[in-house]
């Protein structure tokens, strides 16, 4: 079921918030009301999903019970992290394990078609961010937050972060699962949750899908080994650029307003990446809570800033590299993530030897190399992705590019403003909206256009449901 | 990060309660009475319980269209077929077979598409006295895999025998535009371009036809039709795949015994038909003796071949194109298939069922 669909914003929301509000007295019931919402949304996908998702929540939530009880027992959540990386490593990387091993063996590859459960890379890492944080917290003999299953399962299962994120922490939300939904400014977070819905509806429907009309057929034409002109080339590139924003972005801003609307805060995932001025700075700003997490559970454990720039910029490296292996299991991804850790490491020692940069330059080369790494993971190959190397160079032939209608422009001019100009949703929406009334009717028409203009076509999904 | 957001300076949670009255109920408001509107003009006359008005066939892909037309009692006979068959009038139809016929051919159907169109008329006319059903190009390609579908959206919600899930579908922009096509329509405001009965005369006013300009277009065809590929010895056409016939057959199995089922191959112009000797000319006639198996076995069939070269296929004023012949030519097809249904021999075709 996607958020952009009408049965899910016809019928499978409302009736969710109201059930949800309608047991809003009852804590047990609400909440079980909410998990096993959350669990109708992720079958019906597909129902061969569902016991993968809560077998992996009952394991991790079972080695918790035992370390809870054995808290010397260290080895627990480590023994947890493997676990959840056995999973993933099953579902999503065995045929990438495979083949790989297959090449450097020389023996042959006959290709593993596993099941690939949607939403696995995210709720694996909450489950692995959970374990760490048990065990520092029993390192440091800080107290230790244990949760019944019904919470634990709400935390790993909540349908509006379950598929594509942000990746919450326990500790930023299942405290929250407690309040009364019906305490005072239940209107206000109904209002900003629900504009903070449309605001991301509108963000894929009018700008990601668009954009996506433009960019599609040109990486198309190279993946079916044709070639883009010089206009082409440049189109492709900030068609999908945009495209990959508005589309991750409008998911987020979607999942958030949802979570706001149950009373609910979920952490951003945004702030105006498109406006940073370095690498480093993109990082702080794009998919926040991926950054988070990798900085938390891979590039601290590594070592982080500890023992020299030079360390610093190699622990750097391996986290990008790791992080782009998480995003799919093809050699594409990790030459992506070695790109972003070349370009992050190459930040951090260009910044320690005090060398400084016009911002504007910063910006300029931050967007050229944020755009010719996302063609790398648009094409998922290198043959494609040198192809339009060339193209952008003018090596396959100058000449324009046919935008098309003029819808198409305006997306363009529109998208491209929003992302240098606009301010972060949750900025917009969460702090600086006023209950000003004819507000309220322009959002309720909007929101009806979108519906029938969702209601029309296929739907697409989000780009991020494929990691 | 802080779990609760911060309420906005001097906005009471009264504002708030009106900006959600808003923005909730005006939008639940509008679309209910979006949804009211359109259930009551039902754009394509599907919805169940929707007032009976008098509506017409609106949208100009008949997929969309004619699923309600195949369900009318009003008519008891049906056509069946691609562009090569919308222009068999049911006006002159109905007294040659004394019957009421509906034309249900759409533009480039596809061979599933047809036999989903035919299923519908079938499912609600038990009794149905006549199907004719015009075979062309889209029933004889001998390919791996069978196409079901144009680039033109096909609605396989409404060829369910469940009409109750066609309200799920109808809320979308789409719809709205046609609904209002529908209401101006009703209220006289618009033009009808689509009969009731399904016939519409798709061709240029007469005054542009160019003789010339067709006989260019059919010189064209006819030199393309001699570098065909030719057969290759010891090719067998028993190993030909017709995916489609399948379909056709238990097309025709679920009409009743006593339904008189029409089927002709469609009349292309001799210079668009296959060069002798030619791969295409050997997959055509073995499609034909196929078909013709076929209906040999389906109790009242008859097929008539007019794919060959006769009076009407060889008259170049018989034709906008090589595949599209013009009015008058049609009077002359439906009498050579009121000829047909009789097993009357006649020059324009020859039958294939016996």
């Amino acid at each position: 079921m996607l958020f952009n669909s009408e049965i899910f914003i016809l019928l499978f929301l409302p009736c969710s918030l109201g059930v949800y509000y309608a047991l809003s007295r009852h804590v047990e019931w609400r909440l079980w009301a909410l998990v096993i919402a959350s669990l109708i949304f992720y079958s019906y996908w597909d129902i061969r999903f569902l016991p993968i998702l809560l077998g992996s929540t009952i394991g991790n939530w079972l080695i918790v019970q035992v370390y809870a009880r054995l808290r010397h027992y260290h080895w627990l959540p480590l023994a947890g992290v493997l676990f959840n990386v056995g999973v993933i490593a099953l579902f999503k990387y065995a045929d990438f394990l495979a083949s790989t091993a297959a090449v450097i063996g020389g023996w042959g590859h006959k290709p593993i078609s596993a099941l690939l459960p949607l939403g696995i890379s995210f709720f694996t890492f909450q489950h692995i961010s959970y374990q760490m944080d048990l065990r520092r917290a029993a390192q440091r003999g800080e107290p230790f937050m244990v949760h019944g299953f019904r919470d634990y399962i709400l935390f790993v299962a909540f349908f509006p972060h379950l598929i594509s994120g942000p990746i919450v922490r326990h500790n930023e939300i299942i405290h929250q699962f407690h309040r009364n939904p019906m305490r005072p400014g239940l209107s206000e977070r109904l209002s900003r949750g629900g504009v903070m819905f449309l605001a991301g509806l509108s963000k894929k429907v009018l700008i990601a899908d668009s954009a996506a009309r433009m960019a599609t057929p040109l990486f198309t034409r190279v993946l079916d080994g044709g070639v883009l002109n010089l206009g082409e080339a440049w189109l492709a590139m900030h068609a999908y650029l945009l495209q990959l924003y508005f589309d991750f972005s409008g998911y987020t801003d979607m999942a958030i307003g949802m979570a706001l609307m149950f009373g609910f805060v979920i952490p951003f995932n945004f702030d105006r990446p498109h406006m940073a001025a370095s690498i480093q700075d993109f990082w702080r700003r794009w998919h926040i809570t991926l950054s988070r997490f990798m900085r938390d559970y891979v590039y601290i454990p590594l070592g982080g800033n500890r023992g020299g720039v030079l360390y610093q910029a190699r622990n750097m490296f391996l986290t990008m590299l790791v992080g782009g292996l998480w995003h799919g299991a093809n050699w594409t991804y990790v030459a992506w993530g070695a790109m972003h850790g070349a370009g992050v490491a190459a930040n951090i020692l260009w910044r320690r030897k005090g060398y400084a940069m016009p911002a504007l330059l910063g910006w300029a080369c931050m967007t050229l190399f944020i755009g010719l790494t996302w063609i790398l993971f648009r094409t998922e190959s290198f043959t494609a992705t040198w192809s339009i190397y060339r193209s952008l160079a003018g090596g396959n032939g100058v000449g324009g590019a046919v935008i098309g209608v003029t819808t198409n422009y305006l997306v363009l001019a529109a998208g491209t403003l929003a992302a240098l100009y606009g301010p972060a949703s949750q900025t917009a929406i969460l702090e600086r909206l006023r209950p000003w009334r004819p507000a309220g009717l322009l959002a309720g028409a909007l929101a009806v256009f979108l519906v029938l203009l969702i209601g029309g076509g296929l739907q697409s999904e989000f780009i991020y449901f494929q990691f | 990060m802080s779990s609760s957001i911060s309420s906005s300076d001097g906005a009471r949670d009264q504002d708030w309660r009106r900006f959600a009255r808003r923005f909730f109920g005006g939008g639940a408001g509008l679309g209910i009475i979006l949804y009211l509107l359109i259930f009551i003009i039902d754009p394509f006359d599907t919805l169940p319980f929707s007032p009976p008005l008098d509506r017409v066939p609106i949208d100009s892909n008949a997929r969309y269209s004619f699923p309600a037309l195949a369900r009318k009692a009003e008519y008891d006979s049906a056509v069946i077929g691609t562009s090569t068959g919308r222009l068999l009038r049911p006006g002159r139809l109905d007294p040659m077979f004394s019957a009421r016929f509906a034309n249900l051919s759409m533009n480039s159907a596809t061979a599933y598409e047809q036999s989903r169109i035919l299923e519908v008329f079938t499912r609600h006319h038990p009794a149905a006295k006549t199907v004719i059903w015009g075979i062309d190009i889209v029933w004889c390609e001998a390919k791996d895999t069978l196409d079901k579908f144009t680039p033109r959206p096909f609605p396989e919600w409404m060829y369910d025998t469940n009409s109750y899930n066609d309200l799920l579908y109808h809320f979308n922009l789409y719809t709205i535009e046609l609904a209002g096509r529908q209401a101006g329509v009703m209220l006289g405001l618009r033009r009808q371009k689509y009969g009731n009965d399904g016939y519409t005369n798709f061709l240029p006013d007469p005054a542009v036809y160019d003789l010339k300009k067709v006989q260019a277009s059919l010189a064209v065809s006819r030199a393309k039709g001699l570098t065909e590929a030719k057969v290759q010895q010891g090719f067998d056409p028993a190993t030909l795949n017709f995916l489609a016939l399948p379909l056709m057959q238990s097309a025709l199995r679920a009409l009743p015994a006593q339904t008189r089922k029409v089927l002709f191959i469609a009349p292309y112009h001799y210079a668009w038909q296959s060069v002798p000797g030619s791969k295409s000319q050997m997959e055509w006639a073995e499609c034909k003796k196929r078909i013709g198996a076929m209906a040999a076995r389906i109790p009242n069939a008859v097929v008539a071949d007019f794919m060959i070269e006769s009076p009407f296929t060889t008259a170049d004023t018989n034709y906008w194109d090589p595949v599209h012949y013009s009015v008058a030519a049609a009077d002359k097809l439906m009498t050579g298939l009121g000829r047909a249904a009789t097993r009357q021999p006649d020059e324009n075709f020859r039958l294939l069922d016996k």
